[in-house]
């Protein structure tokens, strides 16, 4: 059964737009991520334009990231301070990384820079990923004894601390720098603007390994933030390109939906470690793709496309 | 003075005593086609008939034009190791859809009549003359991929001597717009009628709606877009949270 797209312009069979939803949905739901980095090259694979398929992502992750966000704050695991220092530099972020995105697609090397953005930031992160799990995988059966580097040996930088506009963060027990979390808001702000990702892949290892949240504050505190990003890109992306396809990002809503409840009963039943395994083959292949286009002779060298 | 001018006239009328003598004439099954949400691309037919037979020498072309676009070409070239745009070229106010249907071969028209119709793809006019230009090449095979160009000389098919009739197809990527048919008829090279028929292509029921809200109110668009989602992340969450208290 195929639906008319009327902002993509295209029609899509309506199954397929909920199977990429569910697959979307599922990896939230085992990874705790939102999904976007696979959803959005599928949906360009697909033949949306992929300027509608980056603003209609942003729509389906304000969904996606509000309902994780509640979940986390009946447990109390939302520190709204952090979350909105974080925001401030999200917002600054996004407005930047929107000007970039409208420049380089007038010089013409946006699909470099977006190409580019994937394979370095989640190339590198899923590569730490998949040696860290490998590590471990192969650690665990000898003795249970495993020798983890504790997070305050990571953010106690000297520099750190020298730092203007010290704030204290009572829910995550911290005395840092506000310009720390603003800078890694402001820094992710960009690259969910240039790659329709809602960065909490990137922001999470940030906010444990350099901030020094308690682990179990930092999903709640990144989707928190990650729901009003999402939402401003939206608002953003609607009044000035009108590549917001309301229908297709209701049509994956209900199919992530669906997959986020599969992956959230599939999750307890697989250890943590080859979750991470999974994940992270999962992004170097998508990774893999993208280094692919680059390096590769393309099957045709001519690209025809829109002027809006 | 008069008595000449009426005589003009009936010179002139003679030809158009009643529909019969016309030379050409044509309409379409329909001149409107509503894109809905099942929408698969559609076929109409056009119909027409003839005062006279086609000989060896006669051709009869249908032009569809569809309304105009600005495009760019990008070529790849290799720099280093890495892919990447190197060379743009704009087409401007270009068709965005164009279909020849023609029955004869065409070989009694000339150079000039061809191009001034613009009766095949390699005539028409696309920034560059040359249809060889590696650009325009990219532009009309991606266009004819996507069943937006074409030349066919099948379509056409003939009831009797005079009777005809076309299938025009619409493919689901039509753009929406004002659309015109031309039906041309040639004998021995040289043009003896033309009607033009217009055809119109919008979007019609909730598509329209989403589409039309989308553009005249696009701030409130964005409010509702993140409302909706807001929304169903909520619904989501109140499902997950019952089933697994």
């Amino acid at each position: 059964m195929d639906l008319y797209f009327p902002i993509a312009e295209m029609s899509i069979n309506v199954f397929l737009v909920l199977g990429l939803g569910m697959i979307g949905g599922i990896a939230s739901g085992l990874f705790g991520v939102g999904g976007g980095f696979l959803m959005t090259p599928m949906l360009i694979f697909v033949g949306v334009p992929p300027t509608v398929a980056v603003a209609t992502q942003a729509n389906q992750l304000v969904a996606a990231s509000v309902s994780g966000f509640l979940g986390h704050w009946r447990r109390g695991h939302v520190d709204v301070k952090m979350g909105g220092v974080l925001l401030v530099g999200g917002i600054l972020g996004s407005w930047v990384g929107v000007a970039l995105f409208s420049w380089l697609k007038r010089m013409g090397h946006i699909d470099l820079v977006i190409s580019l953005c994937y394979v370095v930031f989640l190339g590198s992160l899923a590569l730490f990923m998949l040696i860290e799990s490998v590590g471990f995988m192969l650690r665990t059966p000898q003795n249970g004894t495993v020798s983890v580097k504790t997070r305050r040996d990571f953010h106690h930088h000297p520099w750190l601390l020298s730092l203007p506009f010290m704030m204290r963060f009572p829910k995550s027990k911290l005395y840092i720098s506000a310009l720390l979390p603003a800078m890694i808001g402001f820094f992710v702000g960009i690259l969910v603007s240039l790659m329709g990702i809602g960065g909490g892949f990137l922001m999470v290892p940030a906010m444990i390994y350099l901030l020094g949240m308690p682990v179990h504050m930092v999903p709640g505190t990144s989707l928190f933030q990650i729901t009003f990003v999402t939402a401003m890109v939206t608002l953003l992306q609607s009044v000035q390109n009108q590549t917001v396809d309301m229908m297709l990002a209701m049509v994956l809503i209900l199919g992530s939906v669906v997959g986020a409840q599969l992956g959230i009963k599939i999750a307890p039943r697989i250890r943590g470690e080859r979750l991470r395994f999974i994940l992270a083959l999962i992004v170097l292949g998508v990774c893999g793709q993208m280094l692919a286009g680059l390096l590769l002779k393309p099957a045709s060298l001519f690209a025809v496309v829109p002027v809006r | 003075m008069t008595v000449r001018i009426v005589f003009l006239f009936l010179i002139l009328a003679v030809p158009f005593r009643d529909a019969w003598s016309q030379p050409l004439l044509a309409d379409l099954s329909h001149h409107m086609i509503a894109i809905q949400t099942d929408f698969q691309g559609q076929d109409l037919i056009l119909f027409g008939t003839l005062d006279a037979a086609l000989g060896p020498e006669d051709d009869l072309v249908i032009v569809v034009k569809g309304p105009s676009e600005t495009l760019d070409v990008r070529q790849k070239g290799r720099q280093g190791r890495v892919w990447l745009n190197e060379k743009v070229v704009r087409f401007e106010n270009i068709p965005s859809f164009y279909h020849i249907y023609r029955y004869g071969s065409l070989t009694s028209l000339s150079d000039a009549t061809l191009a001034r119709q613009e009766l095949t793809l390699d005539r028409m006019k696309l920034n560059t003359k040359d249809p060889q230009n590696p650009f325009r090449l990219a532009l009309v095979n991606s266009k004819k991929r996507w069943g937006l160009y074409k030349e066919d000389t099948t379509s056409i098919v003939f009831r009797g001597p005079h009777l005809f009739r076309a299938d025009v197809d619409f493919p689901v990527r039509v753009k929406t717009g004002q659309y015109s048919v031309t039906v041309y008829l040639f004998k021995k090279g040289e043009i003896i009628a033309a009607q033009t028929t217009p055809l119109m292509i919008s979007k019609d029921g909730i598509g329209a709606d989403i589409f039309f809200f989308a553009h005249t109110h696009a701030f409130w668009y964005g409010v509702l877009a993140i409302v909706l989602a807001l929304f169903s992340g909520w619904m989501a969450f109140v499902i997950m949270r019952k089933r697994s208290l």
